[in-house]
């Protein structure tokens, strides 16, 4: 077995939940890493010992436990310097600092270890003992209508150590003005918003590896500026965005991307106040984005893992297009979620005599679905009834996935003997299914071990040819975080 | 309590710097050339036997690659080569990261093994090679191996340092190699004689003759927009304007140096060759500029009396070239520098570089041709063509050396008359 040890220490990774379970958060940017697991329910409320009730209700309930929870972890802090047990059972979930008061500083870290054995039929060794991510963050409020955030990687993770897609030092980078629920603004560097897995933060995935959706065809990070907020009493959320470049996963240290990018999310969630409606917790959100690339080079099909590339990147100049829609739903220990995005990218003048070339498309979808065995209540991250520090043994969750991401056969200008040097161009997909169990230790400790059963279409464009195109791989992470 | 554990713990990791990794072996280590290396493929037998049946094709097959004690799974191996392909002892290109794309070795992503089928010494085209890098001109890098299939003995093969990003990173910066915004690297390919005549503004004419080995699919204007304008200059321009004009697109001097070393060299199917222009690569700079860029050397070394200015005539770029002074100039120092280095003695070797360093590679390849059961000629062959490369390194300079006299010598003084080349015309 060959081992592949990473690390890092997030700031506001603590935090990771979908767009839509930012919601729950009023302090929390929707398509930021902010998750409610970062103010996961405590565990004397209703959400666990009340599992029948109101989806939505219980979602206040939590928030405005949460916040007592928080004025009174401030004020031992005043009186401190440092957040302390508030009950003398649960731990504080991290370090915080209030100068003075109305202003608040929470440190945030996570750090990262992951184990993958060899691939047979890839024959794919990963770097031995080595860290990846170690990140570490600051989240800061002033006066409740001003907050910031900034969290620095210190490590190269498999992709940035491979210039899979650039990932810059500094993730999370920016300052938010809040005016109204229904109008924030944001201005630095975060995620575009686009997808909902792109938009959950690490911490609370329930997968070592993000959808193939979300981490090659989704934007990611970016410098731009935002507006986002929550309408028609949370039943929508919104958020538009301008940024400079379309997002970090498309491009790497060597590649620019597409400039000039705007993006939108809308998530709606039509049956929030139906009580104990099955459909209550159902969100859907939908996604555009749009960018300019201008004679750049376009997204490549990389596999679950990023060993292998099943479609080689061309140039492209003209528009590059996102489209996306999603759904979630939770409720008890149980999940599901769904997303499938489009892209296209133009190539304008590219061929004899600046004929138009037909554009490059890709599609993928995912679908998964998780069942906490041990009966807590999912919402992002699990917190475990009964933590193995104390006596128990902590959550254990079952998650499937299965994937796909497909893209169309482009086409070479005539006569095409000239490219014979050229990247094989026909179509070609990736079909990938996950199937995991998370440990969750305790609120700092989780494992996640995956098998992932991945399928190339074209066997000669796989990591795995003399296999026909299929491998599996085995992966193991560790986290730890604040 | 144990939340400060858990802190403390992160913050142990974060600053950690991870184990310490071994030293492992160079690119400069693999490409040696002062010892035999030893390269093993396993491959499966179908696949190797397949890979020979259809050597014409370009199809890849899976491999493992071991050399040194490193074992590089997984990488992607096809025949290779234009006159020289054959399904005996096949040429091969060998793709590092053909499925696993993030796989390197050394820092390679391909590299070939030259079978130099047309070569019975096997040493022609390294020694060339190394006459350019000593000249300062970017020239891959060679070495001799010994080639083992399934751990069985396939033959001497030299492993050839591949014409690639890698090796314009290597050469010119990381800027020039950048995958997205460095240079343009064109492999010339021979269709029919090519000449550098203007072919009209019809991109295609030129995309039949340069294949992109960088950007192979960006635009075609961007690929050869630049080609076209250059070649159209080169035979458009008047003389006067020669060298400033074309000196936007190219370095002349550059040139003229590459063209010193070819003739000195005696490769006759090279830019000026006996059939057109051929076995080059045109390197096209961020700036505009190009440069040429030497490949498939293994014919050269062949007459040791044909003039230096071999079919200059019938190359319109050579002709108009060589016809400005300053570059006729830059052409005659170059040719002395070649003789000069060619010449060059040691302390303990009163012989030239030149017929050292045949000695010294026909020594570290003779042990693997010597063993070799495809070597296509006999080992007699190999002896004697490795005496008449000496004798080529011994009597070179001085027919060159004449040349050179009468190039310098003006039109209306008595010319020194230098012996007819006896070679192909």
């Amino acid at each position: 077995m060959c081992l592949v040890l990473s690390g890092s220490v997030a700031a506001a990774a603590s935090s990771g939940s979908s767009q839509t379970q930012a919601a729950t958060s009023p302090d929390q940017p929707p398509g930021q890493d902010a998750t409610p697991s970062s103010q996961p329910p405590p565990p004397d409320t209703a959400s666990e010992k009340k599992p029948k009730q109101h989806a939505g209700k219980n979602k206040e309930s939590t928030e405005k436990l949460g916040k007592k929870k928080k004025e009174k972890d401030a004020s031992s802090k005043e009186s401190g310097g440092e957040s302390a047990p508030s009950d003398g059972a649960r731990a504080p979930k991290h370090p915080s600092w209030q100068p003075t008061p109305g202003i608040r500083l929470d440190f945030k870290t996570r750090v990262e270890i992951e184990a993958r054995p060899v691939t047979p039929e890839a024959s794919l060794d990963g770097e031995p003992l080595e860290w990846q991510d170690r990140r570490v963050g600051v989240e800061g409020t002033i006066f409740k209508r001003f907050s910031f955030e900034v969290s620095h990687e210190f490590g190269k993770d498999f992709e940035e150590a491979h210039d899979l897609s650039e990932k810059s030092a500094w993730k999370e980078a920016f300052v938010r003005a809040r005016l109204t629920k229904a109008l924030v603004f944001d201005a630095g560097r975060f995620k575009l918003p686009f997808g909902r897995e792109e938009l959950v933060g690490e911490t609370n995935r329930d997968f070592a590896y993000k959808s193939l959706a979300a981490r090659v065809l989704s934007p990611g990070r970016d410098i731009g500026v935002m507006a986002h907020g929550r309408l028609f009493d949370r039943r929508a959320e919104y958020q538009v965005g301008y940024f400079a470049r379309d997002g970090e996963n498309g491009r790497t240290s060597q590649t620019l991307g597409g400039t000039d990018a705007v993006a939108a999310r809308l998530v709606l969630s039509p049956f929030r106040a139906d009580a104990d409606r099955l459909l209550a917790p159902l969100e859907v959100g939908f996604n555009v984005q749009t960018s300019q690339l201008d004679n750049r080079l376009g997204i490549r099909g990389r596999t679950v893992l990023g060993d292998g590339i099943f479609f080689e990147r061309l140039y492209m100049n003209g528009a590059r297009r996102r489209i996306g829609f999603d759904t979630g739903w939770e409720r008890g220990p149980f999940s599901l979620s769904t997303e499938f995005v489009a892209l296209s990218e133009e190539r304008r003048g590219m061929g004899f005599d600046g004929a138009d070339l037909p554009g490059v498309g890709a599609r993928a979808w995912y679908l998964a679905w998780t069942w906490a065995l041990t009966g807590e209540r999912k919402h992002g991250r699990l917190e475990p009834a009964r933590e193995l520090s104390r006596s128990g043994f902590g959550a254990i969750e079952l998650a499937v996935r299965t994937e796909e991401l497909r893209f169309d056969m482009a086409s070479l200008p005539d006569p095409v003997t000239t490219y014979s040097t050229a990247p094989i161009v026909q179509a070609n997909a990736d079909h990938a299914t996950t199937i995991g169990v998370n440990w969750y230790m305790n609120h700092y400790v989780k494992l996640v071990s995956d098998v992932v059963l991945e399928s190339i279409a074209d066997p000669a464009r796989s990591p795995s040819p003399a296999g026909g195109g299929r491998f599996v791989t085995i992966v193991f992470l560790l986290q730890f975080h604040f | 309590m144990a939340y400060r554990f858990a802190f403390c713990l992160c913050i142990a990791l974060l600053l950690s710097t991870g184990p310490a990794r071994a030293a492992t072996p160079t690119q400069d280590e693999f490409f040696n050339d002062s010892v035999l290396q030893e390269v093993r493929l396993a491959i499966s037998t179908r696949d190797w036997q397949t890979l020979k049946d259809n050597f014409g094709a370009d199809t890849y097959y899976p491999a493992d690659l071991t050399w040194n004690g490193i074992t590089v799974r997984n990488i992607g191996i096809r025949s290779r080569g234009h006159a020289t392909r054959n399904g005996t002892k096949p040429g091969l290109r060998v793709d590092i990261n053909r499925y696993s794309s993030n796989q390197e070795f050394l820092g390679l992503k391909a590299f070939s093994l030259d079978n130099m089928y047309g070569d019975t010494t096997l040493v022609r085209e390294s020694v060339t090679m190394k006459m350019f890098t000593k000249m300062g001109l970017p020239a891959p890098r060679e070495a001799y191996a010994r080639l083992y299939i399934n751990n069985e003995y396939a033959g001497a093969y030299v492993i050839l340092e591949s014409l690639d990003r890698t090796f314009v990173t290597r050469m010119f910066g990381q800027e020039e190699g950048n995958v997205e915004t460095g240079g343009y690297l064109l492999e010339y390919q021979w269709l029919y004689p090519y000449h550098w005549e203007y072919l009209g503004s019809g991109l295609d004419s030129y995309a039949q003759l340069f294949q992109p080995q960088t950007h192979e699919t960006d635009s075609v204007v961007n690929i050869y927009g630049p080609v076209e304008d250059m070649i159209r200059t080169i035979n458009e321009s008047t003389d006067e304007n020669f060298a400033a004009s074309v000196g936007k697109f190219l370095d002349l001097n550059l040139f003229m140096k590459h063209m010193a070393v070819e003739s000195y060299m005696v490769e006759w199917d090279g830019v000026t060759g006996f059939a057109g222009t051929n076995n080059f690569d045109l390197y096209r700079f961020r700036n505009g500029k190009s440069q040429f860029i030497p490949k498939d050397k293994d014919a050269s070394l062949a007459f040791v009396d044909m003039p230096p200015t071999y079919r200059f005539d019938t190359i319109v770029l050579a002709r108009r070239a060589i016809q400005v002074p300053e570059l006729r100039q830059a052409y005659i120092d170059a040719l002395k520098q070649c003789m000069a280095l060619a010449g060059e003695p040691t302390a303990d070797d009163a012989r030239g570089w030149l017929e050292r360093e045949v000695e010294r590679q026909g020594g570290i390849v003779k042990p693997a041709v010597a063993d070799d059961p495809v070597y296509p000629y006999s080992f007699d062959d190999f002896v004697a063509g490795i005496e008449i490369l000496t004798d080529f390194a011994q009597r070179r300079t001085s027919y060159v050396s004449c040349e050179v006299t009468q190039m310098e010598t003006p039109a209306d003084q008595p010319q020194e008359a230098c012996p007819a080349f006896a070679g192909q015309q």
